[in-house]
């Protein structure tokens, strides 16, 4: 994330991990997230739901959870 | 010759080659081009399954299972033998593999299998419960490497292939060489399955558009497994047939 745009803006602190805090399904949020991201990596085409391609909802790190997802690359510092 | 459906599932890890591309190179391999006359047969389209996602469940990041269907002299242990091998070579180490293969001109159990594949995108399953279906039904179900668990979702993804209802089709369609991809193109639906080799066009609704329809092509065109056909998923945005979008395709 840039400056000034914590994870906190769009994730929540679940144990070490950051959870998105906007569901499955709000795109621009993920896109805004994404945007503020240095670590976001594209996964296969195929594993898209965004067609907007630098969204957290088309990123490899990203792990599906039933009504959200969890960053794996921006570890939560201890 | 034979036809066979293949299924595999949890190959790979964060960053690693997806299960997709190696279930395209399984496929390559048992049924080269050049004896299929250089045209990939559509039933040889890789299908991909969403599974259940629940934190129990050990996938890397989406769990999905990829499945396709092949046609081939080869025999059984001839083509377990080249998955497997393949499986080996390209799998993630940090990966549970697991592969099904189905005859399918043997006497299985459909509604079985399809019931698991059904329940496998709402609900936790076992190990013991996939290979204890996979023994009753015919099913060839293995696993190799970890933990092995991908022996579930390979079963669960021949059940959702043979369901006729359930997947997207691996990868982008390619219309014409004499069609700028980059534009946005207005074809009828008999040129979009004549260039591409689809079976119909079907929208979001379940409507099946006639062959005389215009439908308006944009951006990455996909494919789904719908109504038993690979179709060219579709919907009406004010009064123009348009290729979906990503987020309608998140639902097949």
């Amino acid at each position: 994330m840039n400056k000034g745009s914590g994870m906190q803006q769009w994730f929540v602190q679940v144990n070490d991990l950051w959870q998105f805090n906007f569901g499955v399904e709000d795109y621009l949020a993920a896109r805004e997230a994404a945007a503020a991201c240095q670590k976001f990596i594209s996964d296969d085409e195929d594993e898209h739901t965004d067609n907007v391609l630098r969204s957290c909802y088309n990123c490899m790190y990203r792990r599906w959870q039933p009504s959200s997802f969890q960053c794996y690359k921006a570890r939560v510092k201890k | 010759m034979k036809a066979w459906l293949i299924c595999i599932d949890d190959t790979d890890d964060i960053g690693t080659k997806g299960t997709g591309e190696i279930a395209e190179e399984i496929a390559a391999k048992l049924t080269p081009l050049t004896l299929q006359g250089g045209q990939q047969p559509i039933t040889r389209f890789v299908t991909r399954h969403q599974l259940f996602v629940h934190p129990d469940i050990p996938y890397t990041s989406h769990n999905s299972a990829m499945c396709f269907q092949v046609e081939t002299e080869l025999d059984f242990t001839e083509i377990k033998s080249i998955c497997i091998a393949h499986l080996l070579q390209e799998s993630a180490s940090a990966s549970d593999p697991g592969l099904a293969i189905l005859d399918l001109a043997s006497d299985y159990n459909v509604e079985q299998l399809i019931a698991f594949g059904q329940q496998s995108k709402v609900e936790v399953k076992t190990k013991e419960q996939a290979y204890a279906l996979a023994a009753e039904i015919g099913v060839d179900l293995s696993e190799h490497g970890g933990t092995g668990q991908g022996i579930i979702g390979a079963l669960a993804g021949l059940g959702l292939r043979l369901s006729g209802q359930d997947g997207r089709v691996k990868g982008q369609l390619r219309l014409g060489s004499d069609i700028d991809e980059s534009l946005a193109v207005q074809l009828s639906v008999a040129q979009v399955l004549k260039q591409t080799g689809l079976q119909a066009a079907i929208a979001t609704t379940g409507e099946v558009l006639s062959h005389e329809q215009v439908v308006s092509l944009a951006g990455q065109i996909k494919a789904v497994y719908t109504q038993h056909q690979f179709a060219l998923l579709v919907s009406n945005e004010s009064g123009e047939w348009r290729n979906a979008t990503k987020q309608q395709l998140k639902a097949y």
